[in-house]
């Protein structure tokens, strides 16, 4: 797993180098590979995308039509009532559910994101005691499973009365030892040794120059730090489900786990609800990464890419 | 993963001034790593001791259990040899592997083919092909479920209803169906991010490795095989890992899949269902502590075993 | 009533009572939270806050018990966040009682205020001779059919599992996609119903011992009965969650509804397209006389961490006595409770309406049914015992494992569980 990324590597150029060698084929046999390699991506496109495009017409229906599968026609169309009985549905507590989503995502990953990029910087760039140990500590943490922590995290904040509230959730999402891990590659990637030296030359203290010069150098490596935080702190779900028991509190995947529970004891009525609950809360996230898709690609080769 | 230190070359110069400044750089480079480290101890370091701990105890009640509440009782290893021997504990990691030899291969070998599909000369729209099978990655696992189990369900689900149409009946909750159905949401979920990665790899390649062997007659078949896919193993080798561990902790899947009408996923189906129904269901803390260190070290064990088997060709 | 309840208790009539329970200071003005899952809860707590200007109660909405919120409960109580007020079923009441989390309430439940409940209301509520909580609803079986397709069918309203049965086989013959029943296979609550309603006891005690027998034989004459229905195909067979048997009912294959009092509420919900085509009769039983057992029906339990017991009293007593309590519940057929306190119980029959039934009297049933309850004893393990049997009874739908295969799963687990706590079990 040597590590020997350069900048330009770390984000793949835009244009694709193919094309040109497409000529070598011959004719008739090319065709119809063409045709081959097109359908087959075509039906994976199809097996990617007919469940959205079901939950988008399941979430136009009234719960009658959807219970009988009736989902593709005109039939029982409520669009606005859906939306209504969503809006309405205790208060408003979906949108709710969805800025506390947007809370614990949002600052868990902010914050999350620069304590990876302080801590890789220093892992780059400085000497100090124990420092190799120190890093196996943090791959030791990319290897213990979240999932298996989230329940032990669960005593502990019982023991101390943390369980219910919002710190019980958001101090957990902070720690991120892959994004230590990416955050290294970036800071050698990123920022050259000689720009820092002649920061310090020029007189600017450590934290300065960490501030002034390596931060906005690594800039686009703490986006994708951020980014894969925010997504994975959105999707986590173990971590709330065991902390949380005031609705008021949950985010929106558990919101939906909950409102799709208590379907089996409030009737099906609100099927319609859960089907559009569940559709407005993958959109912000898809939103997200259709604009930014530069730093996730970045991300993905950086990470695994040896 | 250890050329990591492009600074050791400045530091080396041993003047005496400088060793001060070292010394005043490394005081703050400990600042900068402190607030991960600190974060760390408290929700990953200070968690599993606290478990460690609670793991010793049980709870006792006396006379038919109505006289004021449970004491606490110091039980030593009571606890783990409770999980140890419990067959439902170790049925789940057999659940896993089962669900892991169905789910890991086909996620692996249909992300290569299919990356190796999208980079040969034949595909089309590549760019938005790999932006539309990327975005059920970002879909929180509990809502990709929560879409499939209503796929699943008898009566509402346009599946059936298809089948139905050729006289076809099938009831995906059954018994039969619980490994397939359950990979069927995982691999949906991640089959894109597999094949993005993957040809983002193959991208990485260079223009004169694959000019070469074009050069020497190569055909798109035979360059995908011996030329590409050998150059790819590190990042499969890689995914594979995370993969592994990722079935490991299998909880949200299953946990709709019961709650939603599966007929053969039980509470207690993976090793993570084990240690939530213990303390939730069951209110036994100590029960679940010692079944969710028993899955951590498993787990850290077998990700350690992984990287040591996928080493030799990272390095390469 | 609730102001006699406290001068009864202060002016010392309680004879048991060693200790006097704490008062209400009139003074004083008292907060109280209260957990429930059950449905017009918010009503009736609007209506308590109207009417007790010096107390006030702070409702929050939880999932039902067993879909998550008896570990919301529980998980609160650990964490020091829990109610002051909570509603826990039946079932689950010993445990939450073992656990230590519920108080002794013996010294405000006197005399007098137990002879307000139907008497085996109070046998459940009381444990190891203490008292630990107050009764709301009992869940009387009952069995809800579509008059409908009976008549179209020309099948007679079961008295009698075995024309139970014979009506199942009729209808096999006229329709074989249709059926008599569900069988709700990862449902337990039910088949305790019926194993209850059969007389079978799966709990007992002697001394400071548990007994546990879930395969007594009247348990295994109800398994045999349902296996054999399973076996030959006379019912449908279906997980107790999710859209599969809801959309049975909604599409007529299946014509009766195995559940109890309170469900009354919910079909119109579930099936809004079907009204006036349910009906409701006590459950056959295998004798032809009334008998039924309990599904479901809860309780009003006090933390035993609250510190305004008194005041947390005069509001349990309140929402399950009263007629403002009753009233928002059950009018316009929001709920359909059958009541354990004989005034709520006349208010509830009185204002539940609900023309989804037509002319039907719903309570009438409930009561006819009632009046067949029989003794029960639950024991501190339910809900892992539950999810044992929940857990066991998949193997239904496939085969590979029977009805008193589930039967015995639940003793291992209960048997299991109470050797955990450290309970003697004989």
């Amino acid at each position: 797993m040597t590590i020997t990324e350069t900048p330009t590597r770390l984000a793949p150029a835009r244009t694709p180098r193919v094309r040109p060698y497409a000529r070598h084929s011959r004719g008739g046999n090319a065709a119809m590979s063409k045709t081959v390699v097109n359908g087959i991506l075509v039906l994976v496109a199809i097996y990617t995308f007919f469940p959205f495009v079901w939950t988008v017409m399941a979430s136009t229906k009234d719960s009658g039509a959807i219970q009988v599968g009736d989902v593709f026609s005109f039939n029982g169309m409520d669009i606005v009532g859906n939306f209504k009985m969503l809006a309405d549905y205790q208060h408003g507590l979906y949108f709710q559910w969805l800025g506390n989503s947007f809370l614990y995502a949002g600052i868990g990953a902010v914050v999350g994101a620069l304590v990876c990029v302080a801590a890789g910087y220093a892992f780059d760039k400085y000497d100090f005691w124990g420092k190799e140990k120190w890093f196996l500590l943090v791959l030791a943490g990319v290897l213990v499973p979240a999932a298996a922590t989230a329940l032990p995290l669960y005593l502990l904040a019982s023991a101390v009365h943390m369980v219910n509230t919002y710190w019980a959730v958001l101090i957990p999402s902070l720690v991120n030892p892959f994004g230590v891990y990416l955050a290294r590659i970036f800071s050698a990637g990123y920022i050259p040794n000689e720009v820092l030296e002649a920061a310090r030359i020029d007189g600017a203290g450590e934290f300065g120059v960490f501030r002034r010069i390596a931060l906005p150098m690594i800039g686009p490596g703490y986006v994708t730090v951020l980014l894969f935080q925010f997504s994975g702190i959105w999707n986590n779900f173990f971590l709330s489900l065991v902390m949380l028991t005031n609705t008021r509190l949950f985010p929106v995947s558990l919101g939906m786990y909950e409102l799709n529970s208590s379907l089996q004891s409030n009737g099906p009525a609100l099927l319609p609800m859960v089907m559009l609950g569940s559709l407005l809360s993958i959109i912000p996230l898809v939103i997200i990464f259709l604009m930014l898709q530069r730093y996730w690609r970045a991300g993905l080769t950086a990470g695994s890419v040896k | 993963m250890t050329t990591l230190t492009p600074s050791r070359a400045q530091a080396r110069q041993s003047e005496p001034a400088l060793t001060a400044v070292r010394r005043k750089r490394s005081r703050v480079a400990f600042v900068f790593i402190a607030p991960f480290f600190v974060l760390f101890l408290v929700a990953t370091i200070l968690p599993i001791l606290y478990a460690l701990y609670l793991s010793l105890f049980q709870e006792h009640a006396s006379g038919l259990g109505f006289s004021g509440g449970p004491t606490t009782v110091f039980t030593g290893l009571a606890n783990f040899v409770t999980v140890v021997t419990d067959a439902t504990y170790w049925q789940g990691y057999l659940h896993v592997a089962v669900y892991a030899v169905i789910a890991v291969p086909l996620l692996l070998v249909g992300g290569i083919v299919i990356a190796l599909l999208l980079d040969s000369a034949f595909a089309r729209a590549r760019r938005a092909f790999q932006l539309g099978i990327f975005i059920p990655y970002v879909v929180p696992g509990i809502i990709a479920a929560l879409i499939w189990l209503y796929l699943y369900t008898p009566q509402v689900s346009p599946i059936t209803h298809f089948l139905e149409s050729f006289h076809i009946t099938i009831n995906l909750f059954g018994t039969v169906w619980t490994y397939p159905t359950l990979a069927n949401i995982t691999i949906w979920e991640f089959l894109g991010y597999n094949i993005v990665l993957y040809y983002a790899s193959l991208q990485a390649i260079p223009r004169d490795t694959i000019e070469a062997a074009m050069i020497d007659g190569a055909g798109q078949f035979r360059m995908a095989v011996s030329i590409k896919l050998p150059l790819i193993k590190a990042t499969v080798g890689l995914t594979a890992l995370f993969t592994a561990i990722g079935a490991m902790q299998l909880f949200s899947e299953p946990l709709m899949l019961s709650t939603g009408g599966s007929s053969s996923i039980t509470q207690t189906w993976t090793p993570n269902l084990y240690a939530y129904t213990a303390a939730f269901t069951k209110s036994n803390y100590g029960v679940a502590a010692a079944a969710s260190l028993i899955l951590a070290a498993i787990a850290a064990l077998l990700s350690v075993a992984l990287t040591r088997y996928a080493k030799p060709q990272v390095d390469e | 009533m609730a102001a006699t309840a406290l001068a009864a208790c202060s002016s010392g009539a309680a004879s048991s009572a060693a200790t006097h329970a704490p008062t209400l200071n009139p003074s004083e003005t008292y907060n109280i939270t209260y957990w429930s899952w059950t449905k017009g809860s918010q009503e009736a707590v609007n209506a308590f806050n109207a009417a007790h200007p010096k107390i006030h109660v702070t409702f929050e909405q939880i999932p039902s018990g067993s879909s998550g919120g008896y570990a919301k409960l529980q998980d609160a109580f650990k964490a020091g966040n829990g109610p002051d007020v909570f509603n826990v079923e039946y079932p689950e009441l010993p445990e939450f009682v073992a656990s230590g989390q519920v108080a002794d309430i013996t010294d405000y439940m006197t005399a007098k205020e137990r002879d307000m409940y139907l008497p085996q209301a109070i046998d459940l509520t009381t444990l190891g001779g203490k008292n630990w909580a107050v009764p709301y609803d009992l869940g009387v079986q009952v069995l809800y059919y579509r008059s409908d397709l009976f008549t179209k069918y020309g099948l007679e309203v079961p008295k009698t599992w075995a024309q139970f049965r014979s009506d199942a086989e009729k209808l096999k013959t006229a329709d074989p996609g249709v059926y008599m029943s569900n069988y709700v296979v990862d449902d337990p609550a039910t088949l305790a119903a019926l194993a209850w309603q059969a007389g079978a006891q799966w709990f007992g005690t002697s001394g400071d011992s548990w007994k546990v027998d879930f395969t007594d034989a009247q348990s295994m004459k109800v398994a045999s009965f349902w296996q054999s229905m399973i076996s030959d195909g006379l019912v449908a067979k279906v997980p107790s969650n999710g859209q599969g048997q809801i959309a049975d009912w909604a599409n007529g294959k299946v014509l009766t509804n195995i559940s109890a009092s309170w469900e009354a509420a919910y079909i119109p919900g579930t099936l809004p397209k079907q009204a006036g085509k349910w009906a409701a009769v006590p459950m056959p039983s295998f004798t032809g006389d009334a008998a039924s057992g309990m599904n479901g029906g809860s309780s009003y339990a006090i933390s035993k961490a609250s510190k305004n017991k008194a005041a947390d009293f005069e509001f349990a007593q309140w929402m399950t006595t009263q007629t403002k309590a009753i009233e928002p519940r059950v009018t316009g057929g929001g709920s359909s409770p059958y009541l354990s306190n004989a005034n709520a119980e006349s208010v509830a029959k009185k204002n539940f309406t609900s023309t989804y039934y037509g002319t039907q009297d719903l309570y009438k049933v409930f009561a006819a049914s009632a009046a067949g309850l029989k003794h029960w004893t639950w024991g501190p393990t339910m809900t892992g015992t539950n999810t044992a049997m929940s857990d066991a009874a998949k193997g239904l739908t496939d085969g590979s494992i029977t009805v008193d295969g589930v039967l015995k799963a639940g003793q291992a687990d209960a048997i299991k569980e109470m050797k955990a706590m450290h309970l003697s079990v004989q």
